[in-house]
């Protein structure tokens, strides 16, 4: 329900003029004020009788002033802005709750605007473009910010929407009226808003505002992007407002206390090794902290529970480990936490700094006991120990002791705590390997946080980021560098985000011609990076995937049905059709030997990847045992040997050779990297298929495949017979043939496919011949005697090369050597004897 | 105009004076937080940094009564110190109290005054 007239701000509304005029006239007088003083220190100095008649006209005037001043407050304070009664979720519930007594003043303006507009047009409630006509006041900030971020011109639209309505040109949508004001309170609520704001109605318009929801959608935009920005618009609005506050309790203890030095003991020596971050996260004041609110407070629990009370911090580098230390400092300094942890300094040792300033390994030693010594002393220290894993027992390397023996005898005492911070690899490798240490920490995994978590953070660091290098960015840069460093990157959010972002403003900062950071330039960054081409498919990319089927068969003969349904299933991929988690393409190629599984593969991984070198060739002949398990996937001693190189090159066609003869075990685990695109290393970090294309190859039921080319079967009958003795035979469960996108089918070659594999490879020698200035001709009688001689029904064309070898390449070879041909020369081979013969 | 003058009445007597006095608070609480009131009081004869001499393993009444002599100094030091600060916390806390009444005060009694200074200034004219 929504009635205006049955709230304050209808009364507010009204009193707006009146107050109007109140601040003009506080103006007014300030300044007849400023004029009254001078004039009172002219009649003061120069003795004049006119001096008493002064004061008493000032007294009245600065009496106005002060009046009209609390007057201007008490509107802007109080008749604008009065709380609600109940909260607006408790609101929501209730089917015929007055919505409107949750709008902002403004909004409610604009709202009184749209039903003006819709009485002039006989409806009894404005319709969608009416209200959006009526909000869309370039005036207003917030309004203008959130266009902006869209990168869209306010008046431009609003001119737009004028002509539209004028024209009667948008639909009568007013009975739908009530339903909006609904969505846009669901829109405040989201945002934990107490109020309904310009913001909450531009995105409740934003899918039933035919104008502006014809605009979003060609940006790729919608609704869950306009709450976005509102929410940017209003924790900023909050954050400005908290500031201003200076006797708010948080702005207060921005200085410091000077007291509690006063009551622990000294800390002399820790202080010149470690990071005050309690003094740090202090001085930032109203720093938002984002996400991660249970690990908080359970890490707040085990900081304060009896026992030990040390924190072990687990998570991937850039998850935001030291984010959570930071909340709990923020809690601490304002006495929000327990009393365990409130009034604590929190203190990072910083013992590569202190072993780069001293030069004895025992001196070393020596500080850091000293220093846990006065931790334990001073009595209000939590102590906090970056990379810890790299102290326990981590190979030795500059800047890195090992503090096992230091650290456990302060680990069980009350006086102080610890908080590691470790990823999973030092956990696995190097804090496991010590029990007696890790059985007095808890530990906290750190989980990445999500999209929207970081869209957050990065509204947040904008500003300065904006102000140092002078540039703007669109909401659609943001999006860009969530969605590209989500697909692109393999850390964790927020920070891969975040890097993003910096080297976003970087770049924009070279961009001489243009004020605004756009997803272009985002994509620009990132393309570099990863040498793959991003965002739109961009032109290039676009004629490969069209082109596909002619890019393949420049090397490769035949196999056209193999072709087509390769090159269907990656444009479905790349065009973003497919919304499944696994590889961008996942193939199983069956055939007989020699028929040009692997020759696809690599034209697939030259044609998608840029080269036929990424490609990452495993021969699953070598994993026929269970043991065989860490060799693919790394254990201590060794790199894993698929999950190490998907790793370093995350941009890589996988070729699984012979896929037949790997344990099934092997199978099983290639199931979840078809399924769901990542698969966990020995330390069980996750490694990230989905950038790669996966094919495996088998010649399993390549006797099928023979016998039907003998006759001339179809391919697809083919193809059914050969999956029907898969599964008979036992060779491969349906449950794994279902995981890839395609069973690709190859079949034998015929002669006249040879004969082309045969030019081809001629054509190798005669491109070689052709530098040293030697035309080589190939001739049908050459072609066919190879086929004749490199021919093999059971290993295809594979034998081919070799015969080009032992008898084509050694020819000539000879001949080149012993000055038989030279450069100038035409030469041609007798096929019979492969001898040279010159031209 | 009724209901608007009522909601000003409200909000220069109750609200806004409220609102000071939260904000006086605040400014109390940040003396206890700044001059750390709380925790010196809990440690008012702590010795001092905590700088205490160890009474070594067994007896030895020499070195007994230097630690003990050692240590009741550092208490007193400590103690002194502690004393010395919670002197300026409580000047600190009073003048705080007192700015925050005047203009508790002053507020309250700022609609009065105004219309005193014109009932008086008009006074003085006509």
């Amino acid at each position: 329900m929504f009635d205006l007239k049955r709230t304050y701000l209808n009364e507010t509304m009204q009193l707006e003029k009146t107050f109007k005029f109140f601040r003009n006239l506080k103006k007014l007088l300030l300044i007849v004020l400023i004029l009254f003083a001078i004039l009172l220190l002219l009649a003061f100095f120069s003795g004049s009788d006119a001096l008493p008649r002064l004061i008493n006209i000032s007294i009245i005037i600065l009496s106005l002033f002060l009046m009209f001043s609390v007057f201007n407050i008490f509107f802007e304070d109080d008749l604008k802005d009065r709380n609600p009664k109940i909260p607006l979720e408790k609101a929501l519930e209730i089917e015929a709750y007055n919505l409107a007594e949750f709008f902002n003043f403004n909004s409610a303006k604009y709202m009184s605007n749209a039903i003006k507009l819709s009485k002039k047009s006989g409806l009894a409630f404005p319709t969608s473009s009416q209200i959006l006509y009526s909000f869309l006041d370039e005036k207003n900030p917030k309004i203008n910010f959130l266009f902006s971020r869209l990168s869209l011109d306010v008046n431009a639209i609003k001119s737009d929407l004028a002509d539209i309505l004028a024209n009667k040109g948008s639909p009568d949508d007013s009975k739908d009226f009530e339903a909006m004001i609904t969505e846009a309170a669901k829109s405040a609520a989201k945002r934990n808003g107490t109020r309904i704001k310009e913001g909450d109605i531009i995105s409740a318009l934003s899918e039933t505002e035919p104008l502006l929801k014809k605009i979003l959608t060609d940006l790729e935009l919608g609704r869950e992007d306009t709450e976005n920005i509102s929410w940017w618009i209003e924790s900023t609005n909050k954050k400005m407002r908290q500031a201003k506050r200076f006797w708010d309790y948080e702005n207060l203890i921005k200085s410091g206390s000077i007291g509690n030095d006063w009551a622990y003991g000294y800390t002399i020596t820790l202080d010149q090794f470690s990071i005050d971050w309690s003094h740090i996260v202090g001085q930032r004041g109203y720093e938002e902290i984002i996400g991660h609110d249970n690990e908080v407070s359970v890490t707040e629990e085990v900081l304060s529970r009896k026992g030990s009370r040390n924190a072990l911090i687990v998570g991937e580098i850039g998850s935001g480990r030291k984010n959570i230390i930071h909340a709990i400092i923020k809690k601490s300094l304002s006495n929000r936490s327990y009393p365990a942890i409130n009034n604590k300094r929190f203190l990072q040792l910083d013992i590569v700094s202190l072993s780069a300033n001293v030069s004895s390994f025992e001196k070393t030693e020596g500080i850091i006991e000293r220093c846990f010594r006065e931790a334990q002393m001073a009595g209000n220290v939590v102590l906090i120990i970056n990379d810890l894993h790299d102290f326990l027992g981590a190979k030795r390397k500059a800047g890195v002791i090992d503090i096992s023996g230091i650290i456990l005898p302060y680990l069980n005492d009350m006086r102080m705590q610890i908080i590691g911070i470790t990823d999973y690899k030092g956990l696995h490798q190097y804090i496991e390997a010590k029990p007696a240490i890790l059985n007095y920490f808890q530990k906290i995994e750190v989980p990445e946080l999500s999209k929207e978590e970081t869209m957050l953070i990065l509204e947040n660091r904008v500003f300065p980021l904006e102000h140092e290098h002078q540039k703007f960015i669109t909401y659609a840069a943001l999006k860009e560098i969530i969605n590209l460093s989500e697909k692109y990157i393999s850390s964790p959010f927020p920070q891969k985000a975040i890097m993003l972002l910096q080297d976003s403003f970087s770049y924009g900062g070279k961009l001489a011609d243009t004020p605004l950071i756009l997803p272009e330039h985002v994509d620009q960054i990132l393309s570099e990076r990863v040498q793959i081409p991003l965002g739109k498919v961009k032109d290039m990319e676009k004629d490969i995937l069209l082109n596909l089927e002619e890019f393949l068969h420049k090397r490769v003969i035949s196999q056209n049905e193999a072709i087509v349904e390769i090159s269907s299933a990656m444009r479905r991929a790349r065009a973003g059709v497919q919304t499944r988690k696994g590889p961008m393409g996942a193939f199983l190629f069956l055939g007989p030997t020699g028929v040009g599984k692997t020759e696809t593969a690599k034209a697939l991984a030259e044609a998608y990847f840029g080269s036929e070198d990424r490609m990452i060739r495993l021969d699953m002949s070598e994993f026929q045992r269970t043991d065989d398990i860490p060799r693919l996937l790394g254990s201590d001693n060794q790199n894993g040997i698929l999950t190490t190189q998907v790793r370093d090159n995350p941009f890589s066609l996988v070729l699984l050779d012979e896929i037949e003869k790997a344990h099934p075990n092997i199978l099983n685990l290639f199931l979840q990297v078809l399924d769901e695109g990542h698969i966990s290393d020995n330390l069980g970090q996750k490694v990230n298929f989905s950038n790669t294309i996966i094919i495996a190859t088998s010649n399993a039921g390549y006797q099928v495949i023979l016998d039907a080319f003998k006759i001339n079967k179809p391919i697809e009958e083919t193809k059914k017979e050969l999956l029907d003795y898969i599964f008979t035979n036992n060779m491969f469960r349906p449950e794994f043939i279902n995981r890839f996108d395609g069973v690709v089918v190859f079949k034998s070659l015929t002669q006249e496919d040879l004969m082309k594999v045969s030019q081809i490879q001629l054509q190798k020698l005669k491109d070689a011949l052709a530098v040293k200035k030697i035309e080589f001709i190939i001739t049908e009688e050459l072609k066919r005697k190879i086929v004749e001689l490199g021919y093999d029904p059971v290993f295809g064309a594979r034998q081919m090369r070799r015969v080009i070898q032992d008898n084509v390449e050694n020819s000539v070879a000879k001949a080149l050597l012993g000055d038989a041909i030279k450069p100038g020369d035409t030469i041609e081979l007798n096929p019979e004897n492969f001898e040279v013969v010159l031209k | 105009m009724i209901s608007t003058s009522l909601k000003y009445l409200n909000w220069q007597f109750i609200k806004k004076p409220k609102e000071i006095l939260i904000g006086l608070r605040n400014f109390l609480a940040f003396g206890v937080y700044f001059f750390s009131a709380n925790v010196l009081l809990g440690s008012l004869f702590s010795p001092w940094k905590k700088e205490v001499s160890d009474y070594g393993r067994g007896f030895d009444f020499k070195i007994y009564f230097e630690a003990l002599f050692g240590n009741i100094i550092s208490r007193v030091i400590g103690f002194i110190m502690r004393l010395i600060l919670l002197a300026f916390f409580l000047i600190f806390e009073s003048i705080t109290l007192v700015i925050g009444i005047i203009i508790f005060a002053a507020w309250l009694l700022l609609p009065f005054a105004i219309a005193a200074g014109i009932i008086y200034a008009l006074s003085n004219l006509f």
